[in-house]
């Protein structure tokens, strides 16, 4: 058995963590639940967890895949608290005020809104895919599902995402 | 991962769209509690124990209320044996 070295020992403590990796934990759960205050409120609780955790935590590389599987834990239970309010779905995003789709300026707010809109397990995907840039075995490993079943959600979110865009004119350039 | 030619626009986009942001507080700084709340607790706790002593007081007086009519209603039914008597002893 391997022993735990307290974090501390090897250059890291909570705050160089808190500081490096605040922006993933925030971004994962801002582009989740499209909620400012509570992809907050997310952050501050993954964060409050990994204080109580730190003596767990065996390497920078853990504490960054620990890190990414709370928030996204974390992330999908808030939504699913929130989920009696009403969501803004793919038809109700409006229609972008411009007459040249290479110009426009909202593409990446009507894109993240249309993915704010997906459906809990291809949202989750894509945002691990994209902002977190891992590969679909990577993302298989925090989501805790098979492979085959990451890259069908991926395939489908993809293939909506387009249909939508491109049914908007915001397509391919 | 589905072929070169699906590394398209899309994912490009979804790439500068889905990008990590830097969140708008620093949570290394830890949150303190609105002062709101605080003033709401002790608001709540002065409501709480006035009304516990507001109803402390009503049963007081409620009591002294009673007693004073048991009182009251025993003066009048020895008054009444006592005509009674009066009576009897004529």
């Amino acid at each position: 058995m391997t022993a735990i070295v307290p974090l501390e020992t090897v250059g890291m403590d909570f705050n160089r963590l808190v500081k490096e990796h605040q922006a993933m934990v925030y971004s994962v759960a801002w582009h989740f639940l499209r909620d400012r205050p509570l992809a907050e409120e997310v952050a501050q609780d993954v964060f409050l967890s990994l204080h109580r955790n730190l003596a767990t935590i065996e390497s920078p590389r853990h504490a960054t895949a620990w890190l990414r599987k709370v928030a996204v834990q974390r992330a999908i239970d808030a939504g699913r608290r929130r989920k009696r309010q009403p969501r803004i779905g793919l038809e109700e995003v409006p229609e972008p005020v411009t007459f040249d789709p290479r110009y426009d300026p909202w593409l990446g707010e009507s894109l993240r809104r249309m993915v704010a809109s997906l459906p809990e397990a291809q949202r989750m995907v894509v945002i691990l895919r994209y902002q977190e840039e891992l590969e679909p075995t990577e993302i298989a490993g925090v989501l805790e599902m098979p492979v085959a079943t990451v890259k069908s959600h991926l395939h489908r979110a993809l293939a909506l995402l387009r249909e939508k865009m491109e049914r908007r004119g915001l397509g391919e350039r | 991962m589905n072929g070169p030619e699906e590394t398209d626009w899309l994912e490009q986009e979804l790439r500068r769209a889905l990008a990590r942001e830097i969140p708008p507080r620093d949570f290394t700084i830890p949150r303190r509690r609105p002062q709101w709340r605080a003033w709401a607790a002790a608001a709540a706790a002065v409501l709480v124990l006035g009304t516990g002593f507001g109803y402390r007081e009503y049963r007081g007086r409620e009591a002294r209320r009673q007693l004073m009519l048991a009182f009251e209603i025993a003066a009048s039914k020895t008054s009444r044996i006592q005509a009674q008597l009066r009576e009897f002893s004529r």
